[in-house]
């Protein structure tokens, strides 16, 4: 028995172990000089990348630009997803629309993109901020819609019925009732819409043109110029926030739906 | 229940909601299919000079097309089926942990990986001058880089599948383990032992089937996103056969221009293939419940 929870907890480190090396990974990864094969451990660390990131401001420019529009799409999604769901939730033909809301979000970004190029060009929006913000937001509002239509219960619709019947309005329901017991959900829903735009490469590329360089956008190109410690450091800085926002989640993302 | 059209104009918020789900939702797919549509058959765009089929028989003429939807079929496959077997193991193992103590917050760290970082510490890892290739050749497995096994831009997409678990594994674990405290699995599996079943019985023949029944939608789901991904196979993947993303991507890419209505074809028979899964999702019935 002893030996059996001996065993147990030795395979708990190496699995948390497992969770922690990508993170570990590219932390060294972004300190490494010089790391040539064969060696294991870089030959020669530093600071350079870094460096080099604080002093250009080049990276600090698409950080900027992703935590933008990331959150411009979190609201907005968030915000249309809301009020979208509750008139599906109570609509008797309900599963037709929550099949058209799973259309956009399970799409290819890029099958998505190209598609719709030429639709925004003609908006004038194609290689602009607001094109990648409304491109990414089809997405996302595709999300909101699913993740918000099993908020919607019959104790809510009482409750907004309740409120009618003491005189009150849709916009008093929403404010005073409806908003409120909504918090956890909306600040959940707000996190994951915004991880959709901020994870988004496809939509950068072809929407945006290369012209938006957004931090996947720059990453890539460390990838492709082979500049390792520097692609490292654009990693570390894409992965941070969402670390962040799962952790300031947890308790909501664990509870059931 | 039912909601007539003077209920629908004196709520609002209600109407305020329809529209945006049309122009936000329904909108962009119609748009989308139908300018697909119009491209393929010669309607709209640089080649829109009227009506032809030519554009459909020459996307199938070679076997281009047919083998990158096989391909990505099948990455989607190893990824669902890999990671959900790893992932019914790890909360089988440690659901205790995974709902209090330390692991339960170190496996958000895995989750905040995006498929480019990704798909880079894969490259990292498993191409010939990587880490196990450095690993292999210290334990005297590897003689030098070109010796290493094609793990990366390999023909049957193993740096695909891999970066791609890295992504899916966590989120899969996190899926079954609300399934495991949802359906209060533990209890079951004490009741099935106070039945006579023993421990390997009650966590094949109890625990296993109701976390891959109950999960069963979402691994259908990830099938599809893994059918549709762009960044790994990009990094990763090889030259031939390409993901439906990437073969899409590079048709509508090229210099020559012939090749953009190949593009829309492609689009169209994804998105196709895209609204039969989802029937089949919708059709299910704990769906149907829903």
């Amino acid at each position: 028995m002893r030996a059996s929870s001996i065993s147990h907890k030795c395979l708990a480190l190496i699995f948390a172990m497992l969770c922690l090396f990508p993170l570990s990974f590219l932390i060294v990864q972004s300190f490494a000089r010089s790391w040539n094969y064969p060696s294991i451990w870089p030959e020669d660390l530093g600071a350079g990348a870094w460096r080099t990131v604080f002093k250009s401001g080049a990276l600090g420019t698409s950080l900027l630009l992703s935590l933008g529009t990331a959150t411009s799409v979190g609201v907005a999604a968030t915000a249309a997803g809301f009020l979208t769901s509750r008139y599906i939730a109570y609509h008797p033909r309900r599963r037709i629309f929550l099949f058209l809301a799973y259309v956009p979000f399970v799409m290819s970004p890029v099958i998505l993109g190209t598609c719709l190029l030429y639709l925004f060009i003609k908006l004038g929006i194609a290689d602009h901020f607001s094109g990648l913000v409304a491109g990414q937001s089809i997405i996302a509002y595709g999300f909101a819609v699913v993740f918000f239509v099993r908020f919607w219960n019959p104790q809510l619709r009482a409750l907004q019925d309740l409120v009618y019947t003491l005189g009150g309005g849709t916009w008093t329901a929403f404010r005073r009732v409806l908003i409120p017991l909504a918090r956890g959900p909306l600040l959940v829903c707000f996190c994951q819409t915004f991880l959709i735009s901020w994870f988004d490469y496809g939509l950068a590329l072809i929407i945006g043109g290369g012209k938006i360089q957004t931090l996947t956008v720059r990453l890539f190109a460390f990838i492709t110029e082979a500049n390792m410690p520097l692609a490292a450091v654009s990693a570390l800085f894409l992965i941070t926030p969402p670390v962040a926002l799962f952790w300031l989640n947890r308790r909501f993302l664990l509870k059931p739906v | 229940m039912r909601i007539s059209g003077n209920r629908l104009l004196r709520d609002k918020a209600g109407l305020a909601g329809l529209v945006l789900f049309l122009i936000g939702a329904v909108g962009p797919i119609v748009w989308s299919v139908g300018y697909a549509g119009a491209y393929s058959l010669g309607l709209a765009g640089f080649f829109g000079r009227g009506f032809t089929w030519k554009y459909w028989a020459g996307a199938f003429t070679g076997d281009e097309i047919l083998r990158s939807f096989i391909f990505s079929g099948s990455v989607a496959l190893a990824v669902v089926c890999v990671g959900g077997a790893f992932a019914v193991v790890i909360v089988l193992t440690f659901h205790r942990q995974l709902i209090q103590g330390v692991l339960a917050s170190l496996l958000y760290v895995p989750l905040a990986l995006s498929g480019l970082v990704a798909a880079f510490l894969v490259s990292r890892w498993m191409s010939g001058a990587g880490l196990f290739s450095r690993i292999g050749h210290g334990l005297g497995l590897v003689r030098d880089p070109q010796h290493f096994l094609n793990l990366v831009n390999d023909p049957l997409g193993i740096g695909i599948i891999a970066a791609h678990l890295l992504l899916a594994v966590p989120f899969f674990a996190l899926t079954m383990l609300q399934i495991y405290e949802v359906e209060k699995i533990d209890r079951l599996r004490q009741l099935a032992s106070s039945l006579g079943a023993s421990a390997a019985q009650s966590r094949w023949r109890v625990a296993v089937p109701i976390l891959l029944r109950k999960s069963s939608a979402n691994l259908l789901l990830y099938f599809i996103f893994v059918l549709g991904s762009f960044e790994i196979p990009l990094v990763v993947g090889p030259q031939t056969p390409l993901m439906i993303s990437l073969l899409t991507r590079r048709k509508f890419g090229l210099f020559e221009l012939a090749q953009k209505p190949e593009a829309f074809v492609i689009s169209l028979v994804y998105t196709a293939l895209l609204l039969l899964l989802l029937v089949f999702i919708f059709r299910r019935p704990e769906e149907r419940a829903a």
